[in-house]
């Protein structure tokens, strides 16, 4: 108990150490508010008063702002010119401001111009905010800089977070999925705290698909740990696809970057806003399991399919059937005893905003919490073991003018993330649920535990899932791993404009810190555990306690060097951008980045670096003719002196031919760009090795049983240690070198209602490095890699958006449509004896496999001696059993016959569709995302098998196995006929396109309700706005599997908790 | 404009300013090939490295994934002999049941993935990079020159060893005699070597053993090095080589091929082409050389003679490894693990808990070699299927000869000798001897083994081989029939058996044969042996059936019958290995006939 007191005292400690962080973080910012404030006067009455004994001759204006339609823009900014005092305007559009007699106000709102209006003389105003239609002023962010979007040459996209908060998820990588064009991303898992996606950029162009991620970037800083982030703390997520956007990060860019930008305050009033949400969450889809008497049915099956005695007798058969014997012929549906079918999701967010002139400031808190995910056991532990995962964010950013040139901006963010887990990772727990054979155990008698059964029918597994893994789990004790991991990210920039000494200049330069640290921690409490027997002459079950159990408490921590790192970047820049003769625009970019960062547990244990140069230059003729280059000069580690830096150009060059003189004013197309780049991107990442020039260190060994010794055995016999030879080095690597090619066009049509993007691009890799594989054993040790491969990558991008009103409701619908695939080119293959075994020529990543040509149905097929010989059919096949294509004729069923069967396991084919409407306080949005062309194998890890390992589960699916009854009676047959522990090296369970499964799907991935409470109400009580909503995410998804699992589930994941379908309601509150 | 260049120049000077320096590899104490031979031990550390991976290890012992050394030698739970008739296993664990015995072995399945099989080229090249790597660079190590000419020498012998070991079950094989380097596409094609032919190899080997040879010292004064490499082994290794090379496999009187060959480079590739008398006269010579050196130069090496009671005399050679008639051995381990106690010994042997042990059962087939202590066979009248009693098993195999009696554990008798327990393999509740039970168990090697016991080394050479070896060639040119049973008769008397007497060179063969294979029974010398006579495909050989004298647990008295317990296929492409199809597919290695 000592123990468990310590760990509970401990805990407490920690969680007050974070309420002193959270309030800290409150207090400052409200003192800061204050200061802030100070000669500030929002539109309240204290403040009235104060302001009025100081000055004297004010007044106050009132007035409403609206477009030109009449609609009133709620939120538009009200700020009197040349002060810091301001106001926003209401959901009526209405706002009322004490100002100076002679004031001037200015009226902005995004997207639209803004205006000024002297108020000399009038109390009452009426204004109509004309649309911004070609957002001349929207910018987007890009590699080290932001442009305006208008002349932007680059192939970017970019993800607002009004979109990204949408979806009740509880990270970035998931709630991305659908939003953006371009972008793949699978969800393999649902687990709470372990459900981040894989994400691909213009999908996959190298040959280690493990090096093929996008680099990720928040605030200027590649972030591993941005899926933590607070999406309530995201101002903007930007994907930049093409070289022109990319090129400027070098080395790393070759597989897409994305760019994460956190919010900032804007001057204006302090703007709280308030958000909860409370989720309901359930696996998307589960496997419908056999219960014990068709178990038994099916099992008996197998046996006698095998030629062994079935193991339950007639009498076992009727007892399952009846149910009456729960503790020694159980009927469990482990799924409903081990998983919960609804789980709880909660987050709650509060963010602070606004700004004077002197400093602007958005802070936010954030808190997320799932819960559930397995039921508990009944036993008391003295913990909780539910399966959770908390967040806690935190996000302070800050913007000074330090003086009228000079900029400090400080951006402080923290994740702290707790996960409680299952021992084993949960996955173990659903695995077991998903796998365990219904009559394996009786669970719990009451309330105690059963760990030994003795009355099983002969020769049936005892095995309680409850105890040998999951909730309870690590074989008679409770168990529970705990990770915790707290992450900090620090950026301090300056900016200091240089204009009044060279006009357009400025300089900059930013610095960040990033600490993590994580701690992996258990504890376990040995419960008492019984075993059940039937006693010899009632016949009734006997429960007595097991002798090795009883109470205990233990605590383990392991914290380790590898889950603590730090990196240091920096950067500094000089701008330059300038009209001259107002028809030509120019801009300049020179920048010098330096990064290290320290991961003790890294191969060597020294720190990564990397350093770079980074340049760009832009040119705008009357907005017409865009051209611009973009360089990296970047160096890498890997590589050795000499090549180890590398030059990546790219260029790119843009029309606007609706800007033309002679370009005809018409209503049609408003607006339309044509854009075009090219350039070379790196990468150079292959696995985890570091240093991929020099030869790897020799290392002295005296470990494992091959040992090297002399002597007389038991008299002087020794070992002696041996150094062996380090992994050779190869001088000549370099890094991978992409090039790419976009073309792509942005037009806006009819009224600039509906807006279309479209872009094209090839890419060409090579230098790839790739480990030589033609290499013959006689040089008997592992090569470096070198710079060998080449993959070449196509696709295109639609995006087609359309948004308009009927009377007054407004109404969006958007389309994007994604394609890109591969193939290889080169990849040093060995001679194939068959064509269709060749790899390179295909995708990376694609499945191979035999093609399954039906069933044998009859014993005269089988005898038939033109029958192909399957290498795996042992003692030979029967009646049930798979039919292949025997592709090279030779009568023989090998490796020789397996072709590409499918695709791979990432979507060549990304699409979704969405819409939105409102009507005065009610909207609505609804997110439809799909793939195709995608494959997914399944075997044994994805639970595709029917008594695996012998007592593994079956699925009510595989009821459709091939039986000589069901085939006489030309029932629908969709599995081989049953066996008892099929594994790989069998002949119906080779890869074949029978396992390999088409996983095109379509979501509805995101369905949101909501309804916005009318103002005049809510200004009673002092709020801005109220906003209730209700939304779904993975509501309903089709898709042609055969089996019950969910479209991104993969069998190298093994069976995993799929994403989770999830329904929320929440509560937005603005004042 | 001017200050913009200013600005930028100074950002570009800070920044490039030790740039390559902020990514090179910050100077650290890595060891690196110079700073191993740099320094005396750390040289002398890589040259044990050299021994691990080039030693041979025929004893299957524990495998794991990680290291493939592990399962190098020795098939996955059991000796090699179990493909032949000397013995056969059971239990999930030995691999030749399933591969060979089924003859469901191809180029494909000897990968390195499947650990099943015996043996793996790709690791035999390991041990030979590891020899050149040390011979390339023990120059500059700082011992002195006869020092580092001896252990060049050592080096020598191990890769010589390596290719030996790959010829004997492939033929002509690439030979590697300098450390192979790859950086670029460009490299590759350099270090695909082709096979040599048959000729080339053994000419290579047996060249590298005349100079090792010249380098080796006889002995090393200190115990401590027993297991290295002394003079007698690479005249050794040089004998057996010369043997094997005249052998009809590789030498055929009539210049046939195991199977039908037309293709010239590969009959040059997989053995002579034309048969050459004279190549048995080397091998006479290589092997008397051996003797020679043994009697003469050595001045320790002879045939052990301790013990006053053969049985004891001929079961020490393998447990005690400083007795004087062993050449080379390799040490395994320090003690016995849970796999070699689960591999070698007998199920009842074993130590608690665990399971699935292999339990190498002696076979009928094999048990008909030995003679009975006068020297004449023991008549075996069983026939199939008829319940014999106990009695008489008793009595016919404790007839047999001391050789017997110390290399195979029988029902009734005690595992250890005066230990008063006795173990009887017709009780069926008896743990863990399942149906292979019968003629008895293999002891040889194991003799008083228990877990976490010091673990015998394996031999590589011991001196009665060569007396055989000799005697073998010396009959095949027609020798001095005096020397030829003089050299039988040394293996002989020293197990107190009576002599046997030369009639005519098809007898003596015969009697030859015979000696060899109880000589060296289990020694993984028959497998081999059976390859290079090219009697692995006759019947009851390494084909077809396996019998045992299978014991059953019958009142009043136990019985026995003859039965058989295998059925085994073979095939003659078998005579020699497969290359791995992943070497073939890189189209530098001409695959033997029939694979």
């Amino acid at each position: 108990m000592q123990i468990m007191n310590d760990y509970r005292q401990r805990e407490s400690i920690k969680h007050f150490l974070l309420t002193v962080r959270i309030t800290a973080l409150l207090l400052f910012t409200i003192a800061l508010h204050t200061m802030a404030n100070t000669g500030y006067s929002p539109n309240s009455k204290t403040n009235d008063l104060e302001n009025r004994s100081s000055q004297q001759s004010k007044k106050m204006i009132t007035g409403t702002v609206a477009d030109d339609k009449g609609i009133p823009i709620i939120g538009a900014n009200i700020i009197e010119t040349g002060t810091a005092n301001g106001t926003v305007t209401d959901m009526d559009g209405k706002f009322s401001l004490r100002v100076n007699d002679d004031a001037t106000i200015r009226v902005t709102y995004i997207g639209y111009f803004s205006q000024e209006i002297a108020t000399a003389g009038r109390t009452n105003l009426s204004i109509i905010l004309k649309e911004d239609t070609q957002a001349l002023d929207e910018v987007v962010v890009i590699g080290y800089g932001t442009q305006r979007k208008i002349t932007t040459t680059g192939a970017i996209t970019s993800v607002s977070n009004e979109e990204l908060i949408k979806a009740p998820v509880a990270g970035v990588s998931n709630a991305l999925t659908g939003l953006t064009s371009g972008l793949q991303s699978v969800q393999v898992s649902g687990e709470f705290g372990n459900d981040r996606a894989n994400i691909r950029i213009r999908g996959i162009g190298t040959l280690y698909t493990g090096g093929a991620a996008p680099l990720i970037l928040v605030d200027g800083v590649e972030r591993s740990t941005y899926n933590d982030i607070d999406p309530n703390e995201i101002e903007s997520l930007n994907v930049l696809k093409d070289a022109s956007a990319t090129a400027v990060f070098g080395v790393r860019g070759a597989n897409g970057v994305i760019l994460i930008t956190t919010r900032s305050g804007k001057e204006g009033k302090p703007r709280v806003s308030a958000t909860v949400n409370a989720a309901a969450l359930q696996p998307s889809i589960l496997p419908e399991m056999l219960r014990s008497y068709d178990y038994a049915l099916l099992r008996n099956e197998a046996e006698r399919n095998m030629g062994r005695t079935p193991t339950f007798s007639d009498e076992d058969l009727r007892i399952y059937q009846s149910g009456e014997d729960p503790i020694f012929h159980p009927d469990k549906n482990w799924i409903e005893e081990l998983i919960r079918p609804l789980s709880f999701q909660q987050s709650y967010n509060v963010n602070l905003s606004g700004g004077t002139e002197g400093v602007r400031y958005f802070t936010s808190l954030g808190y997320f919490n799932q819960f559930g995910g397995y039921n508990k056991p009944e036993q008391d532990f003295g913990f909780s073991p539910e399966h959770s995962y908390d967040r806690y964010n935190l996000r302070m950013n800050f913007d000074f003018d330090v003086t009228k040139d000079l900029l400090l901006s400080v951006k402080l963010g923290n994740q702290v993330a707790e996960n409680i887990y299952p021992t084993g990772g949960a996955w173990a727990a659903f695995d077991k649920a998903t796998s365990t054979a219904p009559m394996s155990s009786p669970g719990f008698i009451d309330g105690k535990v059963i760990t030994e059964v003795s009355g099983f029918p002969q020769g049936v597994r005892e095995f309680n899932p409850w105890v040998e893994t999951g909730p309870t789990s690590g074989s008679s004790y409770g168990l529970q791993e705990k990770n915790y991991g707290n992450t900090i990210n620090t950026n301090i920039s300056l900016r200091y404009n240089l204009d009044r000494f060279i006009k357009g200049l400025s300089i900059r330069a930013m610095g960040a810190y990033d600490s993590y640290y994580n701690k992996y921690s258990r504890r376990q409490h040995y419960f008492d555990t019984y075993t059940v027997m039937k006693d010899p002459e009632s016949g009734l079950p006997i429960v007595f306690r097991n002798d090795e159990s009883g109470p205990y408490y233990s605590l383990g921590e392991n914290i380790s060097d590898g889950n603590k790192w730090r990196k240091m970047y920096g950067e500094a820049a000089v701008d330059y951008e300038r009209a001259i003769a107002d028809n030509h625009k120019i801009s300049g970019l020179l920048l010098g980045t330096m990064q290290k960062a320290y991961y003790p547990n890294m191969q060597y244990k020294l720190p990564t670096a990397y350093i770079g140069l980074v340049g760009r230059i832009t040119y705008d003729y009357k907005s017409r003719y865009l051209a611009e280059i973009n360089a990296g000069y970047n160096g890498s580690e890997n590589f050795p002196e000499g090549s180890r830096f590398g030059f990546f150009p790219a260029f790119s060059l843009g029309w606007i031919p609706t800007e033309e003189s002679f370009f005809p004013e018409n209503k049609i197309l408003t607006f339309m760009k044509i854009r075009g780049s090219y350039g070379e991107v790196g990468n150079d990442k292959i696995g985890g090795n570091r240093y991929l020039y020099i030869e790897g260190p020799y290392a002295l060994t005296n470990d494992g049983n091959a040992r090297t010794t002399f002597g007389i055995p038991g008299v002087n016999e020794a070992t002696y240690p041996q150094y062996k030879e380090g992994l050779p080095g190869n001088p000549n690597v370099t890094w991978e070198r992409a090039r790419k090619w976009n073309i792509g066009f942005d037009m806006k049509l009819l009224k600039d209602k509906l807006s279309i993007t479209a872009d094209y691009f090839e890419e060409k890799r090579d230098n790839i490095l790739w480990n030589l594989s033609t290499i013959p054993e006689l040089v008997a040790i592992r090569l470096a890699p070198a710079n060998i491969g080449k993959v070449n990558n196509y696709g295109y991008e639609l995006e087609v958006g359309y948004r308009d009103k009927i009377d007054a409701v407004n109404y969006w619908l958007k389309g994007l449509y994604s394609f890109s695939r591969n193939t290889i080119i080169f990849q040093d293959e060995p001679n194939r004896k068959y064509e269709w075994m060749r790899r390179t020529g295909q995708s990376v990543g694609q499945h191979f496999g035999l093609v399954f040509d039906g069933f044998y149905n009859t014993q005269e097929e089988i005898d038939d001696p033109e029958r192909p010989i399957s290498q795996w059919e042992g003692a030979g096949l029967k009646p049930g059993d798979m039919r292949y294509r025997d592709l090279n004729g030779d009568k023989r069923i090998t490796e020789e016959d397996m072709q590409p069967i499918g695709y791979n396991d990432f979507p060549e084919i990304n699409y979704s569709g969405s819409f939105g409407l409102s009507y005065k306080g009610f909207d609505m949005t609804a997110l439809f995302q799909g793939a195709a062309n995608v494959s997914i194998y399944f075997a044994k890890n994805a639970g595709a098998y029917a008594f695996d390992s012998d007592w593994g589960a079956a699925y009510s699916w595989q009821l459709e196995r091939w039986e000589q009854g069901r085939y006489e009676r030309g029932e629908k047959i969709s599995y081989p006929r049953v066996e008892l522990s099929p594994t790989l090296g069998l002949h119906n369970y080779q890869k074949s396109s029978f396992w390999v499964q088409d996983a095109s799907y379509v979501r509805l991935k995101n369905l949101e309700i909501g309804y916005r409470l009318s103002s005049s109400s809510l200004k009673q009580i002092g709020l801005q706005a109220l906003r209730f909503y209700v939304s779904g995410n993975n509501l309903i998804t089709w898709t042609g599997i055969r089996y019950t699992m969910d479209p991104d589930a993969r069998e190298s994941y093994g069976r995993v908790m799929p994403p989770m379908r999830v329904f929320n309601a929440g509560v937005n509150v603005q004042f | 404009m001017k200050y913009l260049l200013i600005i930028g120049c100074i950002l570009i000077s800070t920044l490039f300013f030790s740039c390559e320096d902020y990514l090179e590899k910050p100077i650290s104490s890595d060891i690196t090939v110079d700073s191993v031979f740099n320094s005396a031990i750390r040289t002398e550390q890589f040259l044990w490295n050299v021994y691990s991976t080039a030693s041979i290890y025929e004893f299957n012992h524990f495998w794991s994934g990680s290291d493939p050394r592990f399962y190098h030698y020795g098939a996955s739970g059991s000796l090699v002999s179990v493909a032949t008739d000397e013995l056969e296993v059971e239990g999930t664990y030995p691999a030749i049941p399933r591969y060979f015995h089924t003859g469901t072995w191809n180029a494909a399945t000897i990968d390195p993935g499947s650990w099943g099989l015996e043996f793996m080229s790709h690791i035999a090249y390991q041990g030979i990079r590891n020899a050149n790597i040390f011979m390339e660079n023990v120059d500059k190590s700082p011992f002195p020159e006869n020092e580092k000419n001896s252990m060049k020498a050592e080096a020598r012998f191990l890769r010589a060893l390596m290719h030996f070991d790959l010829m004997q079950r492939l033929g002509g094989i690439s030979i590697v005699d300098h450390v192979l380097s790859v950086s670029s596409m460009n490299d590759v094609e350099g270090v695909k070597i082709p096979r040599s032919t048959y000729a080339q190899t053994v000419d290579f080997i047996v060249s590298e053993c005349e100079e090792a040879a010249k380098y080796l010292p006889n002995v090393y004064e200190d115990t401590k090095y027993l297991g290295r490499i002394v003079k007698g082994a690479a005249l050794a290794l040089k004998a057996r080589v010369l043997l094997y090379a005249a052998s009809p496999l590789f030498n055929d009187p009539e210049g046939k091929t195991y199977v039908p060959v037309s293709d010239p480079v590969l009959r040059e590739l997989i053995g002579y082409p034309t048969y050459d008398p004279n190549r048995w006269q080397l091998a006479v010579e290589a092997n008397k050389a051996v003797l020679d050196w043994a009697a003469n130069e050595s001045g320790w090496c002879k045939l052990y003679d301790g013990f006053d009671n053969p049985v004891d005399r001929y079961e020490e050679i393998f447990i005690n490894h400083s007795c004087p008639e062993v050449i080379l051995s390799a040490g395994l381990m320090q003690n016995a693990g849970g796999y070699f106690c689960l591999f070698m010994l007998p199920g009842q042997i074993i130590p608690q808990g665990q399971n699935n042990p292999s339990n190498h059962a002696v076979t009928f087939n094999f048990t008909k070699f030995y003679q009975k202590n006068d020297g004449t066979d023991q008549v075996w009248d069983e026939e199939e299927g008829v319940a014999y009693p106990y009695s008489q098993y008793k009595r016919k195999l404790g007839e047999l000869e001391p050789r017997f009696q110390a290399s195979v554990f029988q029902s009734g008798t005690e595992w250890s000798r005066g230990s008063g327990t006795v173990y009887h393999f017709y009780e069926t509740n008896t743990l863990q001897l399942k149906g292979i039970r019968g003629v008895g168990f293999m002891r040889k090697f194991v003799k008083g083994v228990t877990q976490n016991s010091p673990a015998p080394r394996w031999i590589t050479f011991r001196l009665a081989e060569f007396y055989l070896n000799y005697a073998e060639a010396l009959n095949e040119v027609n020798g001095n029939p005096g020397e030829i049973e003089w050299a039988v008769n040394q293996v002989r008397r020293r197990v107190d058996m009576p002599d046997v007497t030369y009639t005519n060179q098809n007898e003596m063969r015969q009697i030859i044969r015979r000696e060899r294979a109880v000589e060296l029974a289990f020694e993984e010398h028959r497998y081999f042996d059976l390859r290079r006579w090219k009697t692995a495909s006759e019947e009851g050989v390494m084909k077809g059936k396996i019998y045992t004298l299978k014991l059953y647990d019958t009142k009043p008295e136990p019985t026995y019958k003859l039965e058989q317990i295998s059925s085994r296929v073979w095939e003659d492409k078998m005579y020699l290995y497969p290359f791995r199809q992943q070497e073939v597919d890189l189209g530098y290695v001409i695959q033997n006939p029939g694979w």
